[in-house]
Order: structure tokens, then C-alpha cells, then sequence
């Protein structure tokens, strides 16, 4: 639909004045074309404007007004570029976070550490002996490739958790030519810091947790499992390395309960040496969430049309707020994760029993499933 | 002593700031460091973690504005008092610039400089720069010089700074009606031989500075220079998320364009760190050199810091690492509708950065 | 470039093309009538506020520009303008005469005086670098029409070998790279973070001055590709822009030393009204008011870019045209419109039927008080114009009757008007430009400033749109073509909106009210200039002493004041002083926020009127006519500033 229909279409919808009309077709003006139109779950001659018509053509007239404000004023929309640019932040934290453990190691304060050479060798022998793991697909790997080309080794780069052992020996000869290359004579061929990289935790539940019965499931859990069983630590990886867990996005909730998690879950790893650590790209902050305090006629709108067809059997139940009621109202360019509003994101299978309400999305879902209803 | 580069820039942030002050300024051998007298209370944050240190010299300016608020006149005396009485009176001097002559013409960086020339010593083993109460047309070309005759000198040379998430006060600025280079950062801009060349902006975008977005736009116009591209910074990631989009939108007019519109390109740097900005400005210079280079024309990126203090630290990097111009509009007068604050004894502070610039990191 | 009404009348445009279908031929003449032959041989200071045409008309000059409009006249375009030029002779047989460059003057000249040198140092540094990047700047403007330097001659003056030789003006690439060695050596000065020391200045003898301007007469140019085959003698033009940044003892020193008659380039100082003394500002206008032959001993002329109101049919012409040229570069809107006059609807609005009834009442019950004979309320009826609505009639019969209420036998029923000719209100337009008044016609746009007056009275009881047609929108523009853009882009903007919507492209009262009210309001709001604060307070404190003027019930300056005047003798005294005030009063002038009008004599004293500018006045609800002044003094605009 052409950017002119769409405007007019919607001014009538919204009962918008010329005064009005001019106001937000500019701001639409912009960010459609900056953003909203390029959402990978649109279809091509359906983007932004016909989906932002059928969404508020779901609500009567006098609710349109707070579900165009949603959009308006809270709506938070992360582009591509944007999330690159996250990935682009790693390394540097990293680095940092390296330089810090060797100043430790060698016990002198960091600002000692520079042009120490000591310090400055051992600092780059543990950016060699590190391995970045992406943890799904959102962790973009090929960015963080491209972006630090040169930098990282694209053998230290790995796409996927259940790497192989033909892998993991690949990965090990690699890191032992690069070492002999750059003179570490004495290092072993071993990795002593394994970066764990995903894009996105809204609640930390499919990063880490711990099910009724005692159980730790998640990512990390299952990460260190296949490591343990495989035989890894001692091998390919040292027995104290450290684990890095580092996702471009996090929320100020997520990383508040996976950094209690990490510490509890060190606990029951025993005798196991390895420590763990938690950083972000970007953290978004607790002012942005929508919950029972919010707005009243914003929350009433989330919960009235909201239908439950949208729940699965991965999700829990009443999920206006979103999975996990994280309540956010994030998109992300390529899909929307289920910790936004329902509203956002959900389509009802049938007609809700009582209203008879169709919930029709404003940025559609892909349901692109791991497990335990988190999904991104 | 050689100094940061593109490729090796040596910086701290957060705590590992404090342990650099306390490990390795606290036993320099001898310090010089430069400060303002500030309205936040921040602007004193350094100063009070090296006070009682026996070796520092501390030099601190005083901006001179014709337009100032009483609250704002009165914390900048506050800020006077506390430094009298926590550090040594034969260690400290303090120095009046003018930021603005009578006939408007921004004349603070020059003035700055000048002062300040008269204390650099070689026996300084350290020169430090506190930017946290300092504007950018003083604080910046006070780095280039401090740089310059430090390295001579054989000095470290640092330039920290710290801020705080909230401000105490709302400030409301007045800015002057015309365009400037900073002191010692105008490269070759204003030469005829620039007249025909290229000119990619890159502005740092920030609460507040529309106008003079606007006055800066004017400023090119009227150089006759052909604006290639308008390269906006906005600050990703941000303590509030949809900051860039909304200074995007409202800043469309004073960028004469839409973003979409081919000639405006956004540049995303992290809010409150530096090294992303000067980083992000170098990769960026990087791509438009061989660009440029396969054309052959004559192409200049002109830098523009806002009033965003952890960010425009970033552009200064990457326009002395890069020889790049930096034009801005200087901060007539502060007003403020908020109260005088209480005040605090020991300052703290949310977000700090050291940059090393110039010394021994770089020797090897 | 979506919308023209976006860009701003003072950038500069980077195709020739795009400047070209945008300028108005208007403006061009009403600069060069009259002096043109003394506006290239001698000095001239050219005054305007930011947005009044002086950049455009710089650019216009230069000589790629001129190109680009001699091949689109020769193409039948833009034949106005090239007519006018040509008219001027700047062009001839269309073909430039004129070689211009212009130079900004902020930054590095200003710079300059920052110098830690003596003032004569200084001076030569600045006259050196400005005639060093001028014989560049000359030079490059025949490089981007083609001219190669082998087609280039230097015409220096015949008794000047010396010099000729000095500059190097026998070799153009010689000429050049002196000009450029000089150029750089002075900027490396100038930007140094220290600069060295003035002995060690003196050693690189550039404490003597490069001197270009007293010898350079022409440029003979063997051909212009595409414009002309034979040889041309171009006169070279410099034109210092924005001269007010310079410190005022550098802009004395330049204006001294152009007013040397012997240098035979044209040399013109653009700047900004503010820059000027007051007695500056007299002679120029008195200047302006000059036509050709009057001036032929002056060794220095004065041309305003902003002129009196009177002129405002010539600027409502300007308005007009600019208009048309920019809906033609909106491809959208150009296929359902081709002016604005055509969507804004003149048709006066009324009151709805409550607020027409709750008038009706309150006249009734004004005119009951009264207590009139009733053939005395009859007279007053008959005076009103028949063709007035109901509410109007209703606020006029008002105001009448507190007049009637106050009358002594010796004043007069209308009430006493300006001097000068009293402009009319949007209602009627009887205005005849230069000609005599006759008694009658002064009654009759006494009587329209009444009527007006009347309608701003409806407008603050009741929101009367008052406000609309095109010819409010010139007037509001007080002169100024970026003002008139802004406020004419607003209306273009709700227009785009309606296109959009399938509605009919025209605005009626309200609409266009409503608009042009919120766009001055944001525009003053959003002010940000040095004092800008202070200004918008002093605006607000006239403002308001104009609104309650005008809404006295008896209407005594007829369609109400605009203007705050003070004794003369204060301001006098003002300047003597010095102060805050003074440099505010300087920024606000330069923003159009209120003109100042000094040695103004009315009822027996001489006063200093600050008339608000278009924006305040549409902000606040006054009138755009002439208008009358409230009296006051400097001490309350002084209390503005606490």
C-alpha cells in the first residue's frame, strides 16, 4: 500500500483533525521509513501502514486512541543496523574484561598493566585462547565475524552449542597454530574463556533456570553438560576457564535473575572450576515495561482484547503482558519476542468465547521455538 | 612520548577509573592538573580524589559568561569555596576566562589556551585535564595543547571525566547566533583550496540543540561548501532506548532532511561511552577514505560534538587522532528554573572515563 | 528537496539551477533600481535582518550562477531576471560584466583581532588575508565556468607597475600561488593554538600588507565557454558577507578603508541591521528613500534589504511570485494548484449564533448605558458601512458609542490618526503606493482601521478568526522572505494534508488562522539567539500593553497599537550608558522581534517606537496595519530583564 493511502486511511480511522493529521503523519513519515516498514515478518506489499490499519480496526473508536499512543510514544523498535552495532560492542567488553583478569593475575592495578610486557603478552594470549559459541541464531555470528575481521580468528568463532568433536579438535589445532605463530611457545592449546553469545534475555528462563523438581535447564546448563560429558574441560578447554555469557540485549529484570542464578547453579557445579560472568550490549531499563501500575487504560486495553487462543503449550496463561509478563514493548527487527504485550505480536487462532474478538497483530510473530515458551 | 592512535587508545571506565587515579596519579612524580569550577558538583569529583595528594598542582578556570542565572552564579561559587577549603592554597590557582566578547564573538578557547600556557613545566611527569565542568570550546583545546607540549615534555597526558546519570539542576542554555571552530581544531577549513571539497557533517545529536544544529547547518551553507552527506550520531544503546529515534525526528528540520533521505546516514554510538564514539567515527572515516580515494575528489568530514559530554570526549579523540575540524556553537548563558540543590560534600559520580593520550602505554 | 518551503532563504543552494527557479525578479529590481551604476564604483553597506534576500542575491551574482541563467534564458526560461540583469547591466547581450566573490566574514577574520599583536599588525593581517583569499576567490569562480588560466588577463591601474608586480599579476598561475602562499601563512596565524610572537611575525613580512585592491581594475577573459566566444571584460565584485561578526573597530577599518576612491573593484559590505549605530541606520534610510542623481557626491551608499511598510504591495508582489515558483517544485501539489491566494479563502468570517447572541446582547446593554438620544444613536448607525455582518456592525456600533460616551465637542468622531498614511486593515484594501493622501481617503482608511479594530476587538472577546488571505501573510512578513516562507509553508503544510485526504484544497478563515497563530507562537517560542530569552520577555511585556490597548472599549488608536514608544530622550540616554539592554535590543532587531524607530514625532514629542514584527504581532492578536503606539519607558522594558 502506497505511504499517501495509508495516511488517509488512517486519519479517518483515527478521527484525526488536519491540525492532528499533519503533526503525526510526520513523525509516521519518519520512522516508517526508517524503521517500522523494514520488519522481517512483514510480507512485501504488506508493511508497516496496512498492518497498523488492520491492528487499530480492531479496536472500537473510543480504544483506538491508546492503542495508537502504545505505538506513539512506547513502542521500542530495534533495527538491524542498530543490533549490529550491539554486536559491534562485545569485543570491546571483553577486552576489557580480559585486561582486568590479567592485572589480577599479575597483581598490579590495570592502568599498570599498559605497555607492562608482561601483561601486554598475556593479555593477547588470552584473546587467542578464547572461543566465542553463538547460542542460537540471533547471536549472529557472521556480524560478529565480519565486524572484527582481522581481530578474531574466524576459528574462534563458532555458530552453534552442540559443536562436534571433530570441531572442537579443529578449533584446538587452530588456536595451537595461531599461539605458535605469535610466539606462546609454553601456552597450552587450550581455551581459557569460552564466550557464550546470544541477542536477546527478557527473563533469563531460557538462558538458566531451575524446574520444580531441582533440575537446571537452559542454555548454560545444557552448554555445560554436553561439555562435561563430551569430556571438554581439561581437553579442549581449560578446567578453570571462564564463561562469559554475553547477549547484545538484556533487561534490567533478566539480569538481575541470571546473575542470582549463575551464582546458585556455581554452587551445585561442586568441584568444577569454572566461574561464570555475565555481560550485556545493552540493557533495557525497568521504566520501559508495561505492568499492572502502567497507564489504566493501557493496561485495560492489553487485558480486554486480549485473547487466550494466542497461548500455546509452551507459554503460560494470561500473557497480555507477555511471556513471562515481562510486559515489553519491544520489536526487534527480524521478529518479535513473546515478552512484549500480546497485543503487539499475537494472533488468535478463533474467536474469543465471550467478545468474539480476533486479535490481529501489529508486527507479526514467527514462532521460531527452542523450548520451555521462549522463543525469539 | 608518542600518543593514542586509531589502532591503540588506552582508556578506563567506571571503577577502574578511581584505582587509576589512586595506583598511578596519586605516585606520579609531579602532576599538573587543569580543572573548571563547575556547576554540577561533579566537576569536582577529581579534584577531591587527589586532594591531599602532596604532588599535585591544581589550575582551575572559571568560564565567564555575561548571562548568568543566580543559581547558577551560586554553585559555581559553592564549587569555588569547597575546593578552597579541601586543597592546599599554595597548590591551587584559579583563573577567570571569558568565554564570550562583548561584540558576541566566541573567543574561550583562545583564551583558554593562552592562560594556561604559562604553567606548563618540564618537570610535570603528568598533565591531567579534567573535563567535567569544562564546555567543549575550552576543554578541548586545552587537550590538543596539553598533547602538544606534553609530548615534548616527555609527560603522560590524561583527560578524564566525570558525570552523573541526573543532573542537579535543569539547565536551559542560550547559544550565540553563530558558528565556530574549536580553538586549534579547524584543520584547513576556511582555506580557498577547501572551497570545492566534499563535506560530510557528522553531528552529534543530543537533547536541546536544535538551534544550533540549525546555526552550524547555516555555517556550511554559507562556507559555499557542498554538503556531501549529513551523518548524525544518536546514542545507541541509551539509558532511555528510543532516544536516537526521537532526536531523529525532532531534529529533521535542522538536518534539512529525513532520515531516508539519501543523504542522511545514521551513525550509532553507546550513550555513555567514548571509545564507541570514536571508534564508530573512525570506522566510518575509514570506508569514506577509499570511497573518496577511488573518486578522487577532495572530500572533509567535519566533526560536531553536543553538549552530551561522555560522547562529544569521543568525537575530540577521533578528530586528533584523525586531523579532523570540529565546529560548534558556544553556550552564551545558562538559565535554570530548578532550585538550588543541597549541597554535597563528597561527589560522586556514575560514569567516568580516563583516556591516556600521550606517554608510556604507547612507548612500546 | 521535497518541499522548497522547508529550505531556508539564507543557504546557499548547491546548483545554480535550484537557486534559480526559486528567485523572484522582484526583489532584484527593487535593489538595483536607481543606484546601479553607484553601487559598482563606489562602497556600499548593505542592511538587512537574517532571511531578507541578501545571501540569495550574493549568489545570484556570482558568475556560475549567472551562466546557468544566461543558457536558461537563452532557453526562455527565467527571461524576467535575465531582462532585469540585464537591465542592470550585469548582463549585457547576455553576457556577465560583472566578476563577484563573497567571502564570509566570521571565524578566521574575526579571529584575527583575537591576535596578541598591535592594532596595526592586526589590520594589515586582516586587509592581506581578505584581498589574498578575494584573488582566489575570483580566480576559482572562472576556473568552475571553464575559463582556463591561459584566457585569464589581470588589468591592474596604469600608475601601479610596482604593485603589479609585487601581486605577481602578469602570470595568472603566479598571481595564484602568491595569493595562496599569503593566504596560508596568515591561516596558519590565525589557527595556531599559540600563535608566535610579533617579532618573529615580522620576520615573515606579513605585517605589511598584500595589496590587490588598489591595483586590480578587470578581468579580461579571452572566452566563456558556451556564453561568449570574444573577449570579456568582467568588473570584479567582492562582497563581504555577515560583516556584523567582525569586532566593530575591524568593521570601522574595512569601511575606511573601502571608501579609498581609487580602488576601482566594486566592494560591498553585507550586514546585519544590528551592526549598525543608530545614526547609521538613519542614513541609510534616508538612503533608501533616494532616487538616482541625488546621490552623485556621496562617497558611500547605504541599501536596506528590509524596507518601510509602506512598500507592501511591492513585497505582497514578491510573495506572490515566490510562492508560484515553489508550488511549481512540488510535484504533488502542482498538479491542483498553481498559487496559494487561490486555496485561502478571503470571505470574512462570522460569529457563530451563541457568541453572535451574547454580542448582541452586551452592545445592547453598553448602548442602554449609554443612554444616547435617540437620533444621536441613529447617526452612529448610519455611519457604519452597510456591507459589514451583523457582528461586526454590532462591535463597531460598540465602539462608537463609548466614543460618543467620551466626546467633548472638540475631538474629532474618528479618532486622530498618524501622520503618516494609516495602513489598511485586511478588510479593505484602498492602498495606493506613493500617492498623495487625499483628506477623504484618510477618512476612509481611518474608517477601515476602525473596522479592524473592531474585528481584533471580536477576536480576543470571542476567537474571531482574523488572521487569513494571502495578503496577511505578506504583511506578516515584515519584509522578510524567510519569515514569509515559514509562515506561507504552514499553510502549504495543512494543504498537503487535505491533498492527502481528498479534501478540497482551499482553507477557509479559521483554518488559516488557527494556523498561522500557532506557527508564529511556536516560531517565537522557539527562539534561540543570544538573549533570546529576554527578548521573548519584552515582546510579551509590549504585547500585553498593546492587547489591553486596543481592547479599550472606545478603540482610541483605532485598530489598536502594535508599538511600545519611549521618550527619545531616554533612549539617548540609554545609549550613553551602555548595558544589557542595549545589546538585547540589538539581537532583537536582528531577529525581527520589533524594529526600532527613533526621532518619531507625534503630539508635540519626539519618541523611540519599538514596533513588533510580524511574528509577535500574529502570536499575540495585535493589528499588522500601521497601528497606534502605548506610551511608556525604557526603566519598564529594564524591569523585563529581572
Amino acid at each position: 500500500m502506497k505511504a499517501q493511502l495509508g495516511k488517509l486511511l488512517l486519519a479517518e480511522l483515527m478521527g484525526w483533525d488536519d491540525a492532528e493529521a499533519t503533526k503525526e503523519f510526520a513523525w509516521l513519515k519518519t520512522v516508517v521509513e526508517y524503521k517500522y516498514d523494514h520488519y522481517q515478518g512483514y510480507n512485501p506489499g504488506s508493511r508497516f501502514f496496512v498492518n497498523l490499519l488492520a491492528w487499530l480496526a480492531q479496536f472500537n473508536p473510543a480504544d483506538r486512541q491508546t492503542a495508537y499512543k502504545l505505538v506513539r510514544h512506547r513502542l521500542i523498535y530495534i533495527s538491524q543496523r542498530e543490533i549490529h552495532h550491539l554486536v559491534g560492542l562485545t569485543l570491546p567488553r571483553l577486552r576489557r574484561d580480559n585486561r582486568r583478569a590479567v592485572s589480577n593475575e599479575l597483581r598490579i592495578p590495570m592502568c599498570a598493566s599498559w605497555g607492562h610486557s608482561t601483561a601486554e603478552r598475556r593479555a593477547k594470549e588470552m584473546d587467542i585462547r578464547t572461543v566465542f559459541i553463538g547460542l542460537s541464531d540471533g547471536a549472529r555470528t557472521d556480524v560478529l565475524r565480519r565486524l572484527n575481521e582481522g581481530v578474531i580468528s574466524n576459528e574462534q568463532i563458532v555458530a552453534a552449542t552442540e559443536i562436534s568433536i571433530e570441531k572442537w579438535n579443529k578449533l584446538r589445532d587452530e588456536l595451537g597454530k595461531r599461539l605458535r605463530l605469535e610466539v606462546f611457545t609454553d601456552s597450552p592449546a587450550t581455551f581459557e574463556r569460552v564466550c557464550l553469545v546470544d541477542d536477546f534475555t527478557a527473563s533469563g528462563s531460557s538462558l538458566i533456570r531451575r524446574d520444580n523438581d531441582g533440575t537446571w535447564k537452559g542454555k548454560v546448563p545444557v552448554f555445560i553438560n554436553q561439555m562435561i560429558k563430551a569430556e571438554r574441560f581439561g581437553t579442549h578447554v581449560t578446567t578453570d576457564c571462564v564463561i562469559q555469557i554475553h547477549h547484545y540485549i538484556g533487561t534490567e529484570h533478566s539480569r538481575d535473575i541470571i546473575e542470582q542464578r549463575l551464582k546458585e547453579y556455581k554452587l551445585h557445579l561442586g568441584g568444577l572450576g569454572v566461574s561464570f560472568t555475565a555481560t550485556y550490549s545493552m540493557v533495557l531499563p525497568k521504566s520501559i515495561v508495561i505492568n499492572d501500575s502502567s497507564d489504566p487504560a493501557l493496561v485495560e486495553l492489553l487485558k480486554r482484547y486480549y485473547g487466550k487462543t494466542c497461548e500455546d503449550e509452551h507459554t503460560d496463561e494470561d500473557i497480555w503482558f507477555g511471556y513471562r509478563r515481562c510486559g515489553l514493548p519491544l520489536v526487534l527487527d527480524h521478529n518479535t519476542p513473546n515478552n512484549s504485550v500480546a497485543l503487539l505480536w499475537a494472533s488468535s487462532l478463533r474467536p474469543h468465547e465471550e467478545t468474539g474478538h480476533i486479535m490481529k497483530p501489529l508486527f507479526p510473530r514467527k514462532k521460531r521455538h527452542v523450548e520451555h515458551g521462549q522463543s525469539i | 612520548m608518542p600518543s593514542f592512535s586509531t589502532k591503540r587508545c588506552v582508556a578506563h571506565g567506571a571503577d577502574d577509573v578511581d584505582e587509576f587515579v589512586e595506583q598511578h596519579l596519586c605516585h606520579a612524580s609531579k602532576v599538573l592538573f587543569i580543572g573548571t569550577v563547575g556547576i554540577e558538583p561533579t566537576s569536582v569529583y577529581f579534584a577531591s580524589k587527589l586532594a591531599g595528594t602532596a604532588n599535585v598542582d591544581f589550575r582551575f578556570l572559571i568560564e565567564q559568561r555575561t548571562n548568568t542565572d543566580k543559581v547558577v552564579q551560586e554553585l559555581g561559587d559553592r564549587h569555588l569555596q569547597w575546593l578552597r577549603d579541601r586543597l592546599a592554597a599554595s597548590t591551587c590557582t584559579f583563573h577567570d576566562v571569558e568565554v564570550i566578547a562583548k561584540d558576541g564573538a566566541t573567543v574561550a578557547g583562545r583564551n583558554a589556551a593562552s592562560i594556561a600556557s604559562s604553567w606548563y613545566d618540564k618537570a610535570y611527569s603528568d598533565i591531567v585535564i579534567d573535563g567535567s565542568g569544562m564546555s567543549r570550546g575550552i576543554c578541548f583545546p586545552l587537550l590538543r595543547q596539553a598533547m602538544e607540549i606534553g609530548q615534548t615534555y616527555n609527560a603522560n597526558v590524561h583527560v578524564v571525566v566525570a558525570s552523573n546519570n541526573h543532573r542537579t539542576i535543569q539547565l536551559q542554555s542560550e547559544s550565540n547566533d553563530r558558528a565556530d571552530w574549536i580553538h586549534g581544531f579547524q584543520a584547513d577549513m576556511g582555506l580557498d583550496a577547501m572551497s570545492d571539497a566534499l563535506t560530510l557533517w557528522i553531528p552529534q545529536l543530543s537533547h536541546g540543540s536544535s538551534a544550533q544544529l540549525d546555526v552550524m547547518y547555516r555555517h556550511l551553507s554559507a562556507l559555499g561548501v557542498a554538503l556531501a552527506e549529513v551523518c548524525p550520531i544518536v546514542p545507541f544503546p541509551s539509558v532511555d532506548p528510543r532516544r536516537g529515534d526521537e532526536l531523529l525526528f525532532d531534529y529533521r528540520s535542522a538536518l534539512r532532511g529525513d532520515v531516508g533521505d539519501e543523504r542522511l546516514n545514521v551513525i550509532y554510538a553507546h550513550e555513555g561511552d567514548p571509545m564507541d564514539v570514536f571508534h564508530s567515527i573512525v570506522r566510518m572515516e575509514n570506508i569514506r577514505k577509499e570511497v573518496f580515494a577511488a573518486t578522487g575528489k577532495q572530500a572533509v568530514s567535519v566533526l560536531s560534538p553536543s553538549g552530551w559530554r561522555m560522547g562529544s570526549l569521543g568525537m575530540v579523540l577521533a578528530a586528533m587522532a584523525l586531523n579532523l575540524p570540529l565546529l560548534y556553537v558556544e553556550t552564551i548563558g545558562y538559565t535554570t528554573t530548578s532550585p538550588l540543590p543541597a549541597p554535597i560534600d563528597t561527589p560522586t559520580a556514575d560514569r567516568k572515563w580516563h583516556i591516556w593520550v600521550a606517554g608510556s602505554p604507547y612507548a612500546v | 528537496m521535497d518541499n522548497p518551503f522547508k529550505k531556508r532563504a539564507t543557504e546557499y543552494f548547491d546548483d545554480p539551477a535550484a537557486l534559480l527557479s526559486l528567485v523572484s525578479a522582484e526583489p532584484v529590481r527593487a535593489f538595483f533600481s536607481g543606484h546601479h551604476e553607484q553601487l559598482f564604483d563606489r562602497p556600499v553597506t548593505i542592511v538587512g535582518t537574517p532571511g531578507s534576500g541578501k545571501t540569495t542575491l550574493a549568489q545570484l551574482l556570482e558568475l556560475d550562477t549567472l551562466v546557468a541563467l544566461i543558457q536558461l534564458a537563452r532557453n526562455n526560461d527565467n527571461k524576467n531576471l535575465a531582462a532585469e540583469l540585464a537591465h542592470f547591466r550585469i548582463l549585457e547581450d547576455l553576457v556577465p560584466t560583472v566578476l563577484a566573490y563573497r567571502l564570509p566574514a566570521g571565524s578566521t577574520l574575526r579571529d584575527i583581532w583575537q591576535l596578541p599583536y598591535s592594532q596595526s599588525t592586526r589590520s594589515a593581517l586582516l586587509r592581506s588575508f581578505i584581498q589574498a583569499r578575494a584573488v582566489l576567490g575570483w580566480l576559482r569562480k572562472l576556473e568552475k565556468v571553464q575559463v582556463k588560466a591561459h584566457m585569464v588577463k589581470v588589468v591592474t591601474r596604469e600608475d601601479l607597475e610596482t604593485v603589479r608586480g609585487i601581486i605577481k599579476a602578469d602570470d595568472i598561475g603566479e598571481l595564484r600561488s602568491y595569493a595562496r602562499d599569503i593566504e596560508e601563512r596568515i591561516f596558519r596565524v590565525v589557527t595556531a593554538l599559540a600563535p608566535p610572537g610579533e617579532a618573529e611575525l615580522a620576520t615573515t613580512g606579513l605585517s605589511t600588507t598584500y595589496q590587490a585592491f588598489d591595483a586590480i581594475e578587470a578581468f579580461v577573459v579571452a572566452e566563456i565557454p558556451n556564453v561568449a566566444s570574444s573577449e570579456i571584460r568582467l568588473r570584479p565584485l567582492f562582497i563581504l558577507d555577515d560583516a556584523h561578526e567582525l569586532h566593530p573597530q575591524q568593521f570601522k577599518d574595512i569601511e575606511q578603508w573601502f571608501r579609498n576612491r581609487e580602488m576601482k573593484i566594486a566592494r560591498w559590505i553585507v550586514t546585519r541591521v544590528d551592526a549598525l549605530g543608530p545614526d547609521d541606520f538613519r542614513a541609510a534610510l534616508r538612503d533608501d528613500r533616494q532616487t538616482a542623481g541625488t546621490t552623485p557626491g556621496r562617497d558611500h551608499i547605504y541599501k536596506l534589504m528590509q524596507r518601510d511598510r509602506k512598500n507592501r504591495r511591492a513585497f505582497r508582489t514578491v510573495a506572490s511570485d515566490i510562492t508560484k515558483r515553489y508550488i511549481e517544485q512540488m510535484p504533488a501539489l502542482r498538479r491542483h494548484v498553481n498559487n496559494l491566494e487561490s486555496c485561502l479563502d478571503a470571505r470574512v468570517p462570522s460569529l457563530s449564533p451563541s457568541d453572535t447572541e451574547k454580542l448582541t446582547q452586551r452592545v445592547a446593554a453598553t448602548v442602554a448605558k449609554a443612554a444616547l438620544p435617540e437620533q444621536v444613536r441613529l447617526q452612529l448607525e448610519r455611519k457604519i458601512p452597510a456591507k459589514l455582518g451583523h457582528d461586526q456592525r454590532q462591535a463597531v456600533m460598540r465602539i462608537l458609542v463609548h466614543r460618543e460616551m467620551k466626546r467633548t465637542p472638540q475631538t474629532e468622531l474618528f479618532a486622530a490618526f498618524n501622520e503618516d498614511e494609516v495602513e489598511s486593515a485586511p478588510v479593505e484594501m484602498n492602498y495606493t503606493e506613493g500617492e498623495e493622501e487625499t483628506g477623504a481617503d484618510k477618512r476612509k482608511s481611518a474608517k477601515s482601521a476602525l473596522i479592524a479594530g473592531a474585528n481584533i476587538q471580536l477576536l480576543h472577546e470571542f476567537q474571531r478568526p482574523y488572521y487569513f488571505s494571502f495578503e496577511t501573510v505578506a504583511d506578516a512578513s515584515s519584509d522578510n522572505i524567510e519569515q514569509f516562507i515559514g509562515l506561507a509553508g504552514s499553510l502549504v503544510d495543512v494543504i498537503e494534508t487535505r491533498l492527502l485526504r481528498n479534501q478540497p484544497l482551499w482553507l477557509d478563515a479559521k483554518v488559516q488562522h488557527q494556523t498561522l497563530v500557532k506557527h508564529a507562537s511556536d516560531m517565537v517560542a522557539q527562539w534561540n539567539f543570544p538573549h533570546s530569552e529576554a527578548v521573548r520577555k519584552i515582546v510579551a511585556f509590549i504585547a500585553k500593553r498593546c492587547v489591553a490597548k486596543t481592547m479599550e472599549p472606545n478603540a482610541p488608536l483605532d485598530d489598536g497599537a502594535n508599538t511600545f514608544g519611549v521618550p527619545q530622550s531616554e533612549m539617548d540616554r540609554l545609549r550613553k550608558e551602555g548595558g544589557l539592554l542595549i545589546q538585547v535590543l540589538h539581537y532583537a532587531q536582528a531577529y525581527n522581534a520589533f524594529s526600532l524607530v527613533e526621532e518619531y514625532e507625534c503630539k508635540k514629542r519626539t519618541w523611540c517606537l519599538f514596533e513588533l514584527g510580524g511574528l509577535p504581532i500574529i502570536a499575540n492578536g495585535l493589528t499588522l496595519g500601521r497601528g497606534g503606539f502605548c506610551e511608556g519607558h525604557v526603566s519598564e522594558l529594564m524591569e523585563c530583564l529581572n
